[in-house]
């Protein structure tokens, strides 16, 4: 973001002198750095962020720089569409003047809440429990949809939010019918997001993958993996071969083997169901990365097994799964013993990760040894490592210390080890890089590298192999 | 070291508690890359800052001493979360001393002030006309009538959220 301000500040800079050598009597209007136009851009930026769609248009309309600041940063940067509708009025905007449409290009992410499936598309017959319409309708909500995305040649993250029970792509809207087999050409994106609609967990279909091409990311979000959803549904499939799910080369060579492109999988409080997870293994076996995010349980850090080709880890410590916010000890406070008191440690802010660590230790050994581990949403407030072993004194014996420790020490045995922090930690306090190091020293050896990285990305720490 | 000289680029000095100073991230940087322990009168040079805009930054600094601001939020929330009473009435200033204010705080690394700085803007942008913005800040429009016309046509999809 801060490269494209920057960019931003260059073009206004040159189109100013542009103009200026033009035509001086026609010369853009210059505002002083002491008023709001003559801010820095990163500085604008913090503060059109505190406002909302409605002041953003209106701003649009006060001048031409805010009118282009706010349309490449804010309006048409993160487009979130719901009613059918808004569909045909964003569809306007952006195929008026094809050629020379530059709102269609500041297009990043778009977002399409509560997706309906029309009532016109009510021509369907069920094989195999999967439904397919034979006819399409230019005029459908998915039609619409799919023509937007077509229309976007800069987007890099697709969004489809709030999925009803029910809701499903019609079998013509398969990339694998209308680019790969018509044009030979198959299109791609980079990162896909579902999530269901509040209250339900909705089973992945591969109905819900099949608009979108080859997909590098998929983030699920309150979803469910069963039996059927990793599945090829034969009536889609070029010359009965491959499903729509495929990577280019199962595509091109004749190949029984279904897989997907997709190489980076984030799951957030989903669901496996057994059948499913059966389907896992040769279904992601591209997958590189995987990030678990809001683990339901700590059970589900085993899935981290079906994934043949994993090469990063990454983990939410402060996941819902291990929180397991326990009444009865919060019911018997007892200042007195500090060494086994979870109200008290909560008190202190302690990340309940370590509160809980005795409990789930056991899985997180069986962790998989990937080449890089990354734990997500850190804090270590209030927290010392201290060796459970090396201890003689009881009173130093404290038992969240002892559990950074024995994670700290578990986590020793990767190569690449990274922190992300939960809070934007630098902002408000910071360790010194000795602070870090008798901090994290135990995950230390001579041939693994850490690194700290706060929330926003810059790097806090690192500690490179000898 | 209890206390450092902060100048400001019309070489006006201050001298300021070393605790007051340190709620910028980058002066507290500098003291620890820089000064050592029994460095009394340690002092740094802001060429950025005026001493009028200085002697705010202090004021505010002064009475945010102790106050230890929410750091565990989102970015999310921190955007929602409406700014402090005391900030408000500290930020009715005219609006050139407000954007130096905003500026001086970007430079130092003051996060918490240049939140409520630019919060303090986006409220006087806030549920406004385009020309009541224009009269506010001062802005020249440069739309012909037909030109407004079409952003409005082209911006109807945002409309209704």
């Amino acid at each position: 973001m801060i490269s494209r301000l920057q960019q931003f500040t260059k073009k206004r800079k040159l189109f100013f002198s542009d103009r200026r050598s033009q035509s001086p009597e026609r010369v853009p209007i210059e505002y002083s750095p002491n008023t709001l136009l003559g801010l820095p851009t990163e500085l604008l930026y913090k503060i059109v962020q505190n406002l909302e769609y409605k002041d953003w248009l209106v701003l649009c309309l006060s001048c031409r720089y805010l009118h282009d600041f706010v349309d490449i940063f804010f309006l048409y940067h993160d487009v979130k569409l719901g009613s059918k509708d808004t569909l045909h009025r964003f569809r306007k905007t952006i195929s008026k003047h094809k050629k020379t449409n530059l709102l269609s290009l500041y297009v990043r992410n778009i977002e399409f809440n509560r997706p309906i499936k029309d009532s016109t598309e009510t021509e369907t017959t069920s094989i195999a429990g999967f439904e397919y319409s034979s006819s399409r309708d230019p005029e459908s909500y998915i039609y619409i949809m799919l023509e937007i995305i077509s229309l976007l040649p800069n987007i890099s993250e697709i969004k489809i939010s709030e999925i009803k029970p029910g809701f499903q792509f019609p079998d013509w809207s398969s990339t694998l019918k209308t680019y790969a087999h018509e044009h030979n050409y198959y299109p791609s994106i980079k990162k896909l997001s579902l999530s269901s609609e509040s209250g339900w967990n909705i089973a992945l279909r591969p109905n819900l993958l099949w608009p979108f091409g080859l997909i590098e990311e998929l983030e699920l979000s309150d979803m469910i993996i069963d039996s059927s959803s990793l599945t090829k549904p034969n009536l889609l499939t070029l010359s009965n071969e491959s499903g729509p799910l495929v990577t280019r080369e199962s595509l091109s060579v004749e190949n029984r083997i279904t897989w997907s492109p997709i190489k980076i999988l984030t799951l957030s409080s989903c669901s496996i169901a057994t059948s499913g997870s059966r389907l896992l293994m040769s279904y992601f076996k591209q997958v590189t990365e995987l990030k678990l995010i809001n683990l339901k349980s700590h059970y589900d850090l085993l899935l981290s097994h079906c994934f043949a080709n994993l090469e990063e880890i990454s983990i939410d410590l402060n996941s819902k799964g291990f929180s397991l916010y326990n009444p009865a000890e919060a019911n018997s406070i007892n200042v007195d013993n500090l060494n086994s008191n979870f109200a008290y440690f909560n008190s202190m802010f302690v990340p309940k990760f370590y509160i809980n660590y005795n409990k789930f230790e056991d899985i997180i050994n069986k962790l998989p040894l990937v080449n890089k581990i990354t734990l997500t949403s850190v804090s270590f407030t209030n927290l010392v490592p201290i060796d459970p072993d090396s201890i003689s004194d009881e009173e130093n014996n404290n038992l969240v210390n002892n559990n950074l420790y024995s994670f700290l020490k578990f986590l020793s045995k990767y190569s690449n080890v990274e922190f992300i922090m939960l809070k934007n930690y630098k902002l408000h306090q910071s360790r010194t890089k000795n602070d870090w190091e008798s901090l994290l020293r135990p995950c230390f050896t001579n041939f693994n590298s850490v690194k700290v990285k706060d929330r926003d990305g810059s790097v806090l720490f690192t500690k490179n192999t000898r | 070291m209890s206390e450092i000289t902060l100048t400001s680029s019309d070489n006006e000095s201050f001298k300021v508690e070393k605790k007051i100073a340190e709620r910028s991230i980058l002066i507290k940087n500098m003291i620890g890359d820089l000064a050592g322990d029994d460095d009394d009168g340690f002092e740094i040079p802001i060429p950025n800052v005026r001493s009028t805009v200085l002697k705010k930054v202090i004021e505010w600094a002064t009475h945010h001493k102790d106050t230890s601001f929410p750091d565990d939020e989102d970015e999310d929330s921190r955007k929602s979360a409406p700014v402090d009473e005391w900030d408000k009435e500290f930020l009715k200033v005219d609006q050139e001393m407000l954007y130096e204010i905003i500026l001086a705080a970007n430079y130092l690394n003051i996060r918490p002030l240049l939140d409520a700085g630019c919060k303090v803007v986006a409220e006087m942008i806030r549920g406004k006309s385009p020309e009541e913005i224009r009269r506010t800040f001062n802005i020249v429009n440069d739309f012909s009538p037909e030109e407004e016309e079409a952003i409005k046509r082209e911006n109807e999809w945002a409309e209704d959220r």
